[in-house]
């Protein structure tokens, strides 16, 4: 070839290279600046999904509080709270000879942010004898705790940290650890890839990355983690981006709420605010050295430095952390020293809304009535609850004890008995605890809410109730327990349980011993629509076609609606709806919507009065004496289905109203009553509670208390046997009883004599 | 003569100073039982109804029913509680609302209480427009 023609060649190579450098570059510039736009737009708008916070009901403590000093360091154990030698910091304490020191959290309630404050507590026996404050007494809140939260379809959870909460010394070990010159660096440092290729070279492993935080926030925030030439490029370019267009201290925020720190089955905990709760169960600022050293050192791989599974791994990678910090003058030798003599400790339970998914899925029903699932993930709501951790914690350890000794006794399989459980204020409808199954923290079927079981004699107070609505009834009324045939029902002919007859009996007696004839005679005397619509107006389940068979309650309900009817009679006659949510606020505290308070009056105070004592009685003489409490005042029903397929108790005191069912998913038989079966879960459950005596209204002057005889109806006096005080009308004509009788007709005629 | 009028007196008496019988059979006063948890003996919620007491007068009604409810919560069987959220409803023209927690107070409170319950009642009914079932009310329980 010519040189002429050579030169023709490479002046055409030339020009090619040229153009297509730079149509190469140009392209690149249109990438970039479309990167440029996009990443700024997302970075300067909201830029996180913050879901949403769930609190249970705050503690209220005051001087006099039934609480003794250990249930009130659990109380502050369950925040998070740590002991230490003064008490004197937020979230600390210190148990003294007589006195408790405790420092609260600054927190911010509905009604008002409450500062942080340090108490002196004093306790006498199982009192709170002294709380001050300043000197001064005072009555106080804790601060609620985290129940759960809800977090978006992609499971990115977070508590987002500003600046000012941001502990200095995370800042500074993330920078020395993980990226030396983040303060000077554009986005990339080469003489850091170049130091961690050195070091992973000379240790023949990966010791270091070479990416920068900023590079691992564009990761983390827009890109995936596949290892392709592309995306490290389209990496390395977005953080030069990110770096033009925002403050260094900016990016170390955003960082410091974004990185990936664990996962918790299906919630993905993003970020140090929420990663501080996870591992310590405690607030970031909180932390200590060793602590903040483990975060750090768990951000190179939060599944290979898992400290759960895999503690001693992590725990010399935190060691390694606290030794660089040492390094750059972070922290001194002492501090070092201690660190690192100290094993990890790690807050016991994971927590954080698998926990209480029963009562959480009671909240989330209740607020999809006013708020869109997307909007309650997403946008930083604060829901305030009214659940009782403690009331939880003993309803579900009485599940499984309850059920495993039942299991065993009746020699049933293992593990195939399942219960529910409701715990609810017996005055304002607060739900205080949902228990959805036997096993704890499980998100399965909510039994509590989801179970339509047949409720069999739980329905007989409501036949009892709409007969004494009908004016014809009064507690020492005679039935008949005698045997009944129903010809238009295709001749049902109802049985006792025990197949036998007991004649003329009181309505108190045949509510408190649940005989079936009685029953379905009353019922039908006052007429099964009555009854119907009285079980609709208590819980708003609609009843169609309704049968006699509905008497002995052939319905089914689920045990939260079975809350709601048993809510009416706790209450003295209010319906009281039950609710799980006080309150909802949104990032800025701002109220987006309440839950008030709601009672409606359905039925008398006369007869609330009666249907209460005679639900005591049940309990005391009836179906519910088998309970160790039956003498408390303690008033309730038990309850159980057509061979013995579900198990029910409603219990009530003053203060709180309890329904408990046990039965199998598959709703085969298995033996129990009401009261061999749900009744003893409630006992068990009733020992960590405070018994009460149950509301019993006033009585108006047209009723009087009276004793009869529990056996006959006839009146009697109260020393008698089978005495019981009930509440009659005033112009009752009782049948005057023939045994303990005489005692009083002696006594008169000596009045008599005395007057004459 | 003077026996019987001896027995008279002493009834008399005795009939102005006792309270409607209560059953007593078996039962526990209505002080509750010492418990292992959290039960409500002395509550401070005095110092919050007091407090909402003043929101009211000042027309605060709304951050006085939130301080209400949470006294609620401290002691739920607390006639006055419950009387004073009657009141801060019926200021703000909740008559249902109203009506129905005066009728939840008349539960808890003294005889002597009670009136200012029903009266609350009564100007509840009168809100809600009917005049008749107010009238009786007054009339029933004697309130001007």
């Amino acid at each position: 070839m010519t040189k002429k023609r050579w030169r023709r060649l490479w002046s055409l190579l030339v020009r090619f290279i040229f153009i297509t450098v730079f149509i190469g570059l140009v392209g690149v510039s249109a990438y970039v600046v479309y990167l440029d736009g996009a990443i700024t737009r997302t970075f300067e708008g909201r830029r996180w999904t913050v879901p949403a916070q769930v609190f249970a009901q705050p503690l209220e403590v005051y001087e006099g509080l039934d609480l003794s000093q250990e249930a009130f360091i659990f109380e502050l154990d369950r925040l998070g709270y740590s002991e230490n030698t003064s008490g004197e910091s937020p979230g600390t304490y210190y148990i003294g000879a007589k006195t408790v020191v405790v420092t609260l959290r600054p927190f911010q309630f509905p009604d008002g942010h409450r500062a942080a404050q340090t108490l002196s507590v004093r306790f006498r026996g199982d009192h709170l004898s002294r709380l001050l404050s300043a000197g001064q007494s005072v009555s106080v809140r804790l601060e609620p705790a985290v129940i759960g939260s809800f977090f978006p379809s992609h499971g990115e959870d977070r508590l987002i940290i500003e600046p000012e909460n941001t502990p200095r010394l995370l800042t500074e070990a993330l920078i020395a650890v993980e990226d030396r010159n983040f303060r000077s660096h554009w986005g990339f440092d080469i003489g850091g890839i170049l130091r961690a290729l050195m070091v992973n070279v000379a240790e023949g492993k990966v010791r270091q990355g070479g990416s920068t935080l900023t590079q691992q926030l564009v990761k983390s925030y827009f890109l995936d983690n596949r290892r392709t030439f592309t995306r490290k490029f389209r990496e390395l370019v977005m953080a030069i981006i990110l770096e033009r267009h925002f403050e260094k201290e900016e990016l170390l925020n955003a960082y410091i709420n974004e990185i990936f720190l664990g996962q918790n089955g299906r919630r993905a905990i993003h970020g140090f605010g929420l990663g501080s709760q996870f591992y310590f169960r405690r607030p970031l600022e909180e932390l200590s050295a060793e602590e903040i050293a483990l975060m750090v050192a768990i951000v190179r791989g939060p599944t290979y430095y898992n400290p759960y599974r895999y503690p001693e791994r992590a725990q010399a990678r935190r060691d390694r952390v606290l030794n660089t910090m040492h390094a750059y003058g972070l922290i001194d030798d002492a501090i070092v020293r201690a660190a690192l003599a100290k094993p990890i400790q790690l807050a016991t339970s994971r927590s954080g809304g698998r926990y209480y998914p029963a009562f959480m899925d009671l909240v989330r029903r209740e607020l999809s009535r006013d708020f869109d699932s997307d909007d309650l993930a997403v946008n930083g709501y604060r829901i305030f609850t009214t659940l009782k951790p403690h009331l939880q914690d003993a309803a579900q350890i009485a599940t499984l004890r309850t059920l495993g000794i039942l299991e065993r006794e009746r020699n049933l399989p293992s593990k195939t008995l399942e219960a529910a459980v409701i715990i609810r204020d017996s005055q304002t409808g607060d739900i205080h605890a949902v228990v959805g199954g036997r096993t704890r923290g499980s998100q399965g079927f909510n039994r509590a809410l989801d179970a339509h079981r047949q409720v069999g004699s739980l329905l007989k107070p409501v036949v009892a109730l709409s007969a004494l609505e009908s004016g014809r009834y009064h507690l020492a009324s005679s039935v008949n327990d005698a045997p009944i045939v129903l010809p238009d029902f295709d001749n049902w002919a109802p049985l006792n349980f025990d197949g036998q007859f007991r004649g003329p009996v009181p309505l108190i007696r045949a509510l408190s011993d649940s005989l079936n004839v009685a029953t379905v005679r009353v019922g039908t005397d006052v007429g099964v629509a009555k009854v119907a619509s009285r079980i609709t107006s208590l819980t708003g389940k609609a009843i169609s076609h309704p049968f006699p068979s509905l008497f002995l309650g052939a319905l089914d309900l689920t045990p939260f609606e079975v809350s709601e009817l048993y809510a009416a009679f706790a209450s003295g006659g209010f319906r009281t709806p039950g609710r799980s949510v006080v309150v909802v606020l949104d990032e800025a505290a701002a109220t987006l919507s309440r839950y008030s308070i709601d009672v409606k009056q359905m039925f008398s105070s006369d007869n609330a009065a009666a249907m209460t004592r005679a639900l005591q009685i049940t309990m005391q003489r009836g179906t519910g004496r088998s309970s160790q409490f039956h003498s408390t005042g303690i008033a309730g029903k038990t309850g159980s289905s057509d061979n013995y397929r579900d198990s029910w108790v409603a219990v009530f005191d003053a203060n709180l109203l309890t329904v408990v069912w046990i039965g199998r998913d598959n709703n085969t038989p298995h033996g129990l009553s009401g009261s061999r079966g749900a009744l003893r879960l409630w006992d068990l459950l009733a020992q960590e509670l405070a018994i009460q005596v149950a509301l019993v209204p006033s009585l108006s002057h047209a009723l009087q208390w009276a004793w009869i005889n529990y056996q006959t109806g006839s009146e009697t006096l109260e020393q008698c046997r089978d005495a019981v005080n009930v509440p009659l009308p005033r112009d009752v004509d009782l049948p005057r009883g023939s045994t303990c009788e005489r005692g009083s007709d002696r006594r008169r005629s000596r009045l008599g004599k005395w007057l004459d | 003569m003077a026996r019987l009028t001896f027995l008279f007196v002493f009834l008399f008496l005795f009939g102005c100073a006792a309270n409607a019988p209560t059953p007593s059979e078996n039962q526990s006063t209505n002080t509750p039982r010492r418990g292992s948890l959290f039960e409500p003996a002395n509550t401070p919620s005095a110092d919050l109804i007091s407090n909402a007491r003043d929101m009211i007068i000042a027309g605060d009604i709304v951050d006085a029913i939130v301080l209400l409810e949470r006294a609620l919560r401290l002691d739920p069987q607390n006639g006055h509680t419950w009387l004073v959220l009657a009141e801060a409803e019926l200021r703000r023209m909740g008559f249902i609302r109203a009506e129905q927690f005066a009728r939840k107070a008349v539960l808890f409170l003294s005889t002597m209480d009670q009136v200012q319950a029903w009266r609350t009642i009564a100007n509840a009914l009168d809100g809600r427009g009917d005049a008749q079932a107010a009238r009786s009310i007054r009339e029933l329980h004697n309130i001007r």
